[in-house]
């Protein structure tokens, strides 16, 4: 089974959430970097964009197929990891840590509740 | 159920990742397509291409193949190789193919999952059975790159600097006879192999054994897109002729050949979407079906897109109108609601070897 971190929270669709204060650290997990393969692009959002949550916010791009990577909360885009555009690697060998994609100011605190937690996120792996 | 190469368990054993290609279930890659793609480029990998279709016709019907192939058959020099398609009467291609000429009989090699498609098409025009899928009797390997003729001398002890591009010769190999030619789908040096599959088998752990690295369709496709090389699948679907793909050195104009009026009169029309290479400024691969822009207006669309390795940027192939096909020209490809932009390049992407 590919690393889940227990100190983050997590969503169906791969993303995983770190929330410090009002500030949410978001990035995809082992397990969605390992299905996409080799990864050679990403488009990153604008510093500053407000977003839904459910919304699309960037794109990976692996040789054979490209993902969405949509934002777990509601808020504004407060910062990006620029250094992805230039070394994708970053991501494919530290999707939890350097490989990090964008930080979210939280706008709708309750919508954390409806985030995943790491046991619920391994049961979705497991199926 | 898909098809398998008789070196189904080679590939599981070295952890390949499967996909499914034109009926056949293929590696797609083994340690990573960017990795085996640069194996190529720089050194030698092996690629098994026993999907590949095998049809045989004796050469006493050299005249009438000659009529259905875009190239002119006649007078064929045994041990030489040629490269052309077979049209329909309106001169959109069934399939391309290299055609090896072996005392006695032509050796056609079409695309996977066409042999009997190709076998059909010849016996039809003939009126009688002489063309015979021989596909399962025999595998093949292709192995490529600037040290693929130190390796392969150095197992199959025999000399092969003499073995010119494009043409073939018999082998022993292992115990088996099999036909060696120098050509391949890379742009890099390298050679194909085909014999019975039992010496294949061997050769391919040779090969491994001696440190050749193993590559899957994926890095076949990245490489083959660098070179501007047409996928049949790809650049042929939708009726496109060999003038519009570009491909008027396969063509033959001295003899007659199904197909040829109607290429004949697209010509003299000139007014026909082109076949370019496009190269992005970014690194995001273009698809199958991007629409290509120059300004708002569409004005074609990509038959082949990726991400090249070497230029680290996305790469496509793609139809455009005639009036925006020049060398340099600026154009945008829209991805993801996007127009990013690049310019057009006259393939290969990448200088051949």
């Amino acid at each position: 089974m590919v690393e889940v971190r227990e100190d983050r929270m997590y969503t169906k669709s791969h993303e995983w959430v770190k929330l410090e204060g009002n500030v949410a650290t978001v990035g995809i997990t082992a397990y969605a970097v390992e299905q996409l393969g080799e990864l050679v692009n990403i488009d990153l959002p604008e510093v500053g964009r407000e977003v839904q949550r459910g919304e699309e916010v960037a794109v990976i791009d692996s040789i054979k197929a490209s993902e969405a990577v949509y934002s777990p909360l509601s808020g504004k885009i407060i910062e990006i990891n620029e250094a992805l555009s230039e070394d994708l690697s970053l991501l494919s060998e530290s999707p939890y840590d350097d490989g990090w994609i964008f930080k979210l100011e939280v706008r709708d605190e309750s919508e954390v509740s409806d985030l995943l937690s790491p046991e619920e996120y391994k049961k979705i792996l497991e199926e | 159920m898909a098809n398998r190469t008789p070196l189904y368990e080679e590939h599981k054993k070295l952890g390949a990742k499967f996909t499914e290609f034109s009926g056949w279930e293929m590696p797609v890659w083994y340690s990573g397509i960017v990795e085996e793609h640069l194996a190529v480029r720089n050194s030698v990998g092996v690629f098994d291409v026993s999907h590949m279709g095998r049809v045989e016709v004796p050469e006493e019907y050299e005249e009438e193949l000659s009529s259905l192939f875009t190239k002119n058959l006649r007078g064929s020099k045994p041990w030489k190789l040629k490269y052309g398609m077979m049209l329909k009467q309106d001169g959109s291609v069934i399939d391309d193919m290299i055609i090896y000429k072996i005392p006695g009989k032509f050796l056609i090699v079409p695309n996977a999952g066409n042999d009997d498609i190709i076998a059909s098409w010849i016996n039809k025009n003939l009126g009688k059975e002489v063309a015979r899928v021989i596909t399962s009797d025999l595998s093949m390997l292709a192995i490529q790159g600037p040290k693929a003729e130190e390796v392969m001398e150095k197992i199959l002890k025999e000399d092969l600097s003499d073995l010119k591009f494009f043409r073939c010769k018999e082998i022993e190999l292992f115990g088996e006879r099999g036909i060696i030619s120098r050509s391949g789908y890379t742009g890099e040096d390298g050679f194909e192999i085909m014999a019975p599959p039992r010496a294949i088998i061997e050769l391919w752990r040779a090969l491994i054994s001696e440190g050749v690295k193993p590559c899957g369709l994926g890095a076949r496709d990245t490489l083959r897109l660098e070179m501007g090389f047409p996928l049949a699948g790809n650049e042929f679907s939708g009726g496109r002729t060999p003038i519009e793909a570009g491909l008027e050195f396969a063509i033959d104009w001295d003899h007659y050949f199904i197909g040829k009026e109607a290429l004949l009169e697209q010509k003299s029309k000139g007014n026909y979407e082109r076949l370019v290479g496009i190269i992005l400024d970014s690194k995001a691969p273009p698809r199958h079906g991007y629409e290509v822009y120059k300004g708002e207006k569409k004005i074609g669309t990509v038959s082949s897109g990726g991400y090249s390795p070497i230029l680290k940027r996305g790469i496509a192939l793609a139809y455009v109108r005639p009036e925006h096909s020049k060398e340099g020209e600026e154009v945008g490809i829209k991805i993801r609601e996007k127009i990013l932009n690049g310019r057009i390049v006259k393939p290969p992407f990448v200088k051949k070897r």
